[in-house]
């Protein structure tokens, strides 16, 4: 029995699905690790950090000396300044622990160090999409550490709260402080000054009399659009020093982060509450913006970022927009849009229940490709892939995560209501955007082959799992007799059926494993203008 | 113990890809007209940029790859064009100009969609599958252009 057991696991574990993954990456040169010229981002030299309880005992002793009674009205004493937090790195060996780590809502983490200067801020930034890299962040003193991931404390840090009422205090200088204590937040300047800081604190050397509210607008081309959408629903992140803030865009891609008292890192995360996209196997897909005190507005005209924002949408839309009556998906984690800026020219994208990054990596991943034939995808592409691997997700809860009953579920089952998702979804998001026919039986100017034509051109002379089933269940078109000339196919399913919605479909798809029970359960479930020979009419070629 | 091995089944079985059938459609034309032609495609009576090809006699060219998830028939190079008319013209600038399906012209000389010498109709294209397996088929879709096709034009 244990042989068995063992043969098992080890097909578990050596399933032709998986995907490599390499050994961290444990080059500690930061800044050739990161930085280079293909536009990624790229780092300069080491900055002297203002927190570290070393710089601000200096600075209080500096303060004590310029002004000995205020110094002492708040602190005891210099030892009074003690560490309060970490600043630390931690590198996940593989997907396990890189999610444990991102499923830890105390954890800011950035792929880069937060204590260097950077140089090429503007650009696109980019992890080896396949390798675990280090990520930085400040924790409390208290904070747990898991034993098994690696970790390194960089360096102590004295990191005094600020005010949770949002009270700005003014400083000995003039200038401004999100310190509710005012000599706090001298304590803070006089670090930043003496750490060479003062940049961050300072408008050309002179205090900041105003705080920084980071506000702006994110936006992203749509090549089917050609126009730049909002973008919304993605994290911004503001980043001054171990001081994070964040908040996700709204509707019409506009953010407003709370204060900060000087310059700011700005950057874009495509992350939020139910999903998270990758940048590869492994690695969050993000854009690190301005070191700023400017408002940041940021249209992601091209390139890898476009890809990104658009794996995003289709994510975005499925899980938070308008799609009908269907269900959101419902993982109970964060499903992982894994985004591979490569080509693959079998397939755009798809799903692996149980993971790419790792067939015993518990969480689920979907992988979406970049290019095929060394063609990149177009925006409407990419997002309604997105949304068609997401429906696959959608199905299998439905199951009720159960492994072996999903299985049995037919590819053209399982297929043809991804399609009809797909086909639901994208073309609500397109005709929302201005194409008024996205999807409909006359409309071809579309890359994405199903959504042609809405798909009415489908016969079984086509071939493929990728059926018009639940298209035909939904629409009022009846493409018998009708010609689709760029595929010189003249319709021959007679479909008299409409009147079910996705949703409702939805609600006995569970009882759906091929056309046998799917014609049962349409028959239990017809509408009332629909009759049985219609259904039987329609599935019949199926 | 049955249920360890139920579980192993499963995460073996669920561990495998949703997605696993797929195609790859090629596109070709081949000008065995016996002189150079070129193709100029048009939509409302403006050329398609980027879409003009120069092809030799004798001359095979590869014109459009499509293939993704789906043991089916994939796309053929007529829904890249955008276009609603083509103009080919020959090595001594006779010319002839193809008509997309309901599109209509003032010239009499236009060959119809429904020409069996139309480009834009698939039907005039040669279907071959070259591969067919039980999770992949890989199909080539050629026109050729023939002598009758330049002696046509003027």
């Amino acid at each position: 029995m244990k042989k068995i057991i063992y043969c098992l696991l080890l097909l578990v574990v050596f399933n032709s699905c998986k995907r490599e993954e390499n050994a961290p990456n444990n080059n500690d040169d930061v800044a050739t690790k990161i930085g280079d010229n293909n536009g990624n981002i790229v780092l300069g030299k080491k900055l002297e950090n203002p927190y570290s309880v070393k710089n601000m005992k200096k600075a209080y002793q500096s303060l004590a000396q310029q002004q000995p009674n205020s110094a002492n009205k708040s602190f005891a004493d210099e030892n009074a300044i003690t560490t309060t937090h970490y600043y630390v790195r931690f590198l996940p060996t593989d997907s396990i622990q890189y999610n444990k780590l991102k499923a830890d809502g105390s954890l800011v983490l950035y792929p880069i160090p937060l204590d260097y200067e950077i140089i090429d801020a503007g650009c696109n930034t980019q992890e080896p999409s396949d390798k675990p890299v280090w990520q930085y962040t400040a924790v409390k003193k208290t904070y747990q550490f898991d034993p098994t991931i690696k970790y390194e404390i960089l360096e102590d840090l004295y990191l005094p709260e600020e005010s949770s009422t949002g009270t700005i205090s003014t400083l000995s200088d003039g200038s401004k402080s999100t310190y509710a204590n005012k000599l706090t937040g001298d304590l803070v300047n006089e670090s930043m000054k003496m750490t060479n800081n003062l940049k961050d604190i300072s408008d050309s050397g002179a205090p900041r009399k105003v705080l920084y509210r980071p506000a702006g607008r994110i936006t992203v081309f749509d090549t089917r659009l050609n126009k730049s959408i909002p973008l919304a629903g993605v994290e911004i992140r503001g980043r001054r020093w171990f001081n994070f803030k964040s908040t996700y865009t709204d509707a019409n891609g506009n953010y407003s982060l709370g204060y900060f008292g000087g310059n700011t890192n700005l950057s874009i995360f495509y992350e939020t509450g139910a999903f998270d996209v990758r940048s590869g196997t492994l690695g969050q897909a993000w854009y690190n913006g301005p070191h700023t005190n400017d408002p940041w507005s940021f249209d992601i005209r091209d390139g890898v970022q476009r890809f990104y924002a658009h794996v995003f949408r289709g994510a975005f839309r499925y899980h938070n927009g308008n799609i009908g009556d269907l269900k959101r998906p419902n993982y109970g984690g964060k499903i992982k849009y894994c985004a591979y800026d490569k080509n693959n020219d079998d397939i755009n994208g798809d799903a692996s229940p149980f993971g790419y990054s790792n067939h015993l990596g518990i969480l689920p991943d979907i992988r979406i490709f970049r290019y095929s034939n060394n063609i990149e995808h177009l925006s409407d592409e990419i997002f309604s892939t997105t949304v068609h691997e997401t429906a696959h997700f959608s199905h299998i809860e439905l199951m009720n995560w159960n492994l072996l009953q999903f299985q049995q579920v037919s590819n053209r089952i399982a297929e043809s209501w991804a399609v009809a998702v797909q086909w639901q979804i994208t073309s609500m998001e397109y005709k929302d955007r201005g194409i008024t026919d996205f999807g409909n039986p006359n409309f071809v100017n579309t890359n994405v082959r199903r959504l042609r034509y809405g798909y009415q051109y489908w016969n079984s002379d086509i071939g493929s799992d990728y059926t018009s089933l639940f298209i035909n269940l939904v629409d009022n078109f009846n493409e018998n007799g009708a010609f689709f000339p760029l595929y010189n196919i003249t319709g021959n399913i007679n479909d008299n059926v409409s009147g079910y919605s996705l949703g409702s479909i939805e609600s006995f798809l569970k009882h759906c494993y091929g056309i046998s029970s799917t014609r049962e359960q349409l028959k239990s479930h017809k509408p009332i203008n629909v009759s049985d020979d219609q259904i039987d009419l329609l599935l019949n070629n199926y | 113990m049955k249920s360890t091995i139920l579980v192993l089944l499963s995460l073996y079985f669920f561990s495998s890809c949703t997605d696993r059938t797929s195609h790859k459609t090629q596109s070709f034309i081949v000008n065995n007209s016996l002189v150079n032609l070129k193709l100029e495609y048009y939509r409302n009576g403006v050329l398609v940029p980027d879409n003009s090809l120069n092809i030799n006699n004798n001359e095979k060219i590869k014109v459009y790859t499509e293939s993704s998830e789906g043991k089916d028939v994939g796309d053929s190079y007529l829904v890249k064009l955008n276009a609603d008319s083509l103009v080919v013209t020959y090595f001594d600038n006779k010319k002839t100009t193809y008509l997309f399906f309901g599109i209509l012209s003032a010239n009499k000389d236009a060959i119809s969609f429904e020409n069996t010498r139309n480009i834009f109709n698939l039907g005039n294209w040669k279907k071959d599958i070259i591969l067919e397996s039980k999770k992949r088929v890989e199909t080539y879709f050629t026109f050729t252009f023939i002598q009758e096709d330049y002696l046509r034009a003027n």
